[in-house]
């Protein structure tokens, strides 16, 4: 099931804290990637993708964040998926 | 005339108790990754999200005339693009003449900065943000006084990712 909005806002801050290589997005590009990538996960756990998850990513987040911030993404939405806590609240 | 300074320092902030609209930054030391010795400094991490503000009490130089200016020393802890917003605000008290009662005293408007430009290019690299305290409770030499210095990281014009770290701030004003 895709996460609710506040859970979605609370993966974008739980990415800025956790983040610890230089960031050339800025917040609403982070937060639409969240979006993006909840959405991906979504699709993806029931059926095959129709894109990668390289390609789910919108542009600006996709050609400017590094592999390691990218898989700290899917690692946080699926994390949250998974129905366990980070410690920034709702 | 000439130009006066109040230094204020991380390590002499005062943090508010993160009730709501108290929420304070994180006090951080840190080591640089520089060759041993490091270098040292504190710094506080204002968040991203939403508004952390701390704040620094001191009596007001004699030689106070006017021109309070609030100057902000910061890096970024990862956005090398984006915008910040810094928010100071002053609480000001005449001894002996005031009538109110500090335990309940209120800090004055904000005073906003301008959206300005993380430094970019390199998360770490230290810039500086100049607030002039158009609104400044009637500060006057001599009296008591409280700054507070907040990062709204809940303003839409703020769009920088992750934490602001203040390194070193302080007030300057013209002497009479």
């Amino acid at each position: 099931m895709a996460l609710t909005t506040p859970q979605r806002d609370q993966v974008h801050r739980a990415f800025m804290r956790l983040n610890g290589e230089p960031c050339a997005v800025v917040k609403s590009v982070i937060r639409t990637a969240v979006d993006d990538v909840d959405d991906w996960a979504d699709a993806a756990a029931t059926t095959v993708p129709p894109t990668s998850y390289n390609a789910a990513l919108n542009v600006t987040f996709r050609t400017n964040a590094t592999a390691n911030q990218k898989s700290l993404m899917l690692a946080l939405v699926c994390w949250l998926r998974a129905g366990r806590p980070l410690a920034e609240g709702l | 005339m000439a130009t006066g300074t109040i230094i204020l320092n991380p390590g002499a902030a005062i943090l508010p108790d993160n009730a709501a609209s108290n929420l304070a930054p994180a006090v951080q030391r840190v080591k640089s990754s520089g060759t041993a010795p490091g270098v040292y400094f504190l710094q506080l991490a204002f968040d991203a999200a939403q508004l952390e503000w701390a704040c620094w009490q001191f009596r007001v130089p004699a030689d106070y005339a006017s021109g309070l200016t609030l100057k902000c020393v910061f890096k970024m802890t990862s956005a090398t693009t984006g915008n910040v917003i810094l928010v100071g605000r002053v609480a000001a008290f005449t001894s002996n003449t005031d009538t109110t009662d500090f335990d309940a005293k209120v800090f004055g408007t904000a005073n906003t900065s301008a959206a300005t430009a993380v430094p970019g290019t390199t998360a770490g690299k230290l810039g500086e943000i100049s607030i002039t305290l158009t609104n400044d409770d009637s500060l006057a030499a001599g009296d008591f006084a409280v700054i507070y210095v907040a990062r709204d990281g809940a303003s839409g014009s703020d769009t920088a990712a992750g934490d602001l770290e203040l390194t070193g701030a302080a007030i300057t004003y013209t002497t009479t």
